[in-house]
């Protein structure tokens, strides 16, 4: 687990076995993968719009619900036009 | 109650009996199995996995979840069912739906992999395989 | 403790490792820990077109629980040593010294 103490106060995308994908600054972890985001964001992917941005603020996430933790280069980040994205969204984690 | 089971194996072929009058207080297991082996006079043989254990280095047929089965030759497994195995072929059974709901016929994918390790908790059948 | 091992040797190779979501990522091996969690360095996606989530990402951490398969390459493993190693049970088991079956070596 000590893999994700250098994403500590970097931007990380968290994808979620529901298929959710979440953005946020990781503020902690623990051995269980349970993670606390800062100024965390939902971006919902379609096929109809593009990527919808929903702000969730502060967060604990349970490690269970963990699939994927990344760190989000922000400034290619910043280069993406997410407005015009389109994509389907991920599927759950299925057994 | 007796069973035996016949493992195919080039070298080796073993007969396992099960014996439940046999059953030994501290042994930690309800079948007590008794073995033949021509080269291996002293393996013991006393748990589902020691089955596993004699495909170490023969093609073994694996059946996942998620409707995926794959062939190939066991290099290592654990007791969580992880597997290492080679020469991999995997196949995903599929039946797509027309958008009446109709079944179409069965439909496999198949791809190959020359070095795979499998999460065992995907794991529900281990067989050798007879080619 | 097998397993655990058998990724500490493929670090700093490069691997494929599919999610149960479908999701393949293709980067270099960087870290393995006891739950077999992956972290990869220098990732990409196998269909970046269907997956564009993961576009502005370098480097990910991989629950162990959402891997289905590792995809490496064949001469990165010495099979010889693995199969040993797992006869021998080397299994975190309760096989005593005498159960250790050398005798099955071919």
């Amino acid at each position: 687990m000590s893999a994700v103490e250098s994403y500590v106060d970097q931007t990380v995308q968290v994808i979620l076995y529901d298929g959710r994908v979440i953005v946020g600054k990781l503020k902690g972890f623990d051995v269980r993968t349970n993670l606390i985001l800062a100024d965390s964001v939902e971006r919902e992917y379609s096929m109809d719009a593009g990527v919808e941005m929903i702000p969730l603020g502060l967060y604990m996430i349970k490690g269970d619900n963990v699939a994927l933790v990344a760190e989000v280069d922000n400034e290619k980040d910043s280069t993406i036009n997410y407005e015009e994205l389109r994509a389907e969204p991920l599927p759950e984690i299925r057994h | 109650m007796v069973w035996s089971l016949i493992v195919s194996r080039n070298f080796a072929s073993v007969l396992l009996q099960q014996d439940n009058r046999l059953d030994q207080p501290g042994s930690g297991s309800l079948t007590y199995l008794y073995f033949e082996m021509e080269e291996a006079a002293n393996a013991s043989i006393s748990e589902p996995l020691d089955l596993v254990k004699l495909a170490l280095g023969e093609r073994v047929f694996i059946k996942l979840r998620g409707d995926r089965t794959v062939s190939g030759v066991l290099h290592a497994y654990d007791a969580h069912m992880n597997l290492v195995l080679s020469q991999v072929e995997e196949a995903v059974h599929i039946v797509d739906v027309t958008e009446d709901g109709q079944a179409m016929p069965l439909r496999v994918d198949r791809r190959q992999m020359e070095m795979l390790f499998v999460r065992g908790d995907g794991v529900i059948l281990i067989s050798p395989q007879q080619q | 403790m097998l397993i655990f091992s058998f990724f500490k040797t493929l670090t700093d190779q490069v691997i494929t490792v599919e999610l149960k979501n479908d999701l393949s990522i293709t980067g270099t091996l960087k870290s393995v820990d006891q739950f077999l969690n992956i972290r990869l360095d220098g990732i990409s996606v196998e269909n970046p077109e269907r997956h564009p989530h993961m576009m502005a990402v370098k480097n990910c951490f991989i629950r162990g629980s959402v891997v289905r398969y590792v995809k490496m390459q064949a001469r990165s493993v010495d099979t010889n040593l693995l199969e040993d190693a797992t006869r021998r049970g080397e299994l975190g088991g309760h096989l005593s010294p005498s159960d250790q079956c050398r005798g099955l070596k071919m």
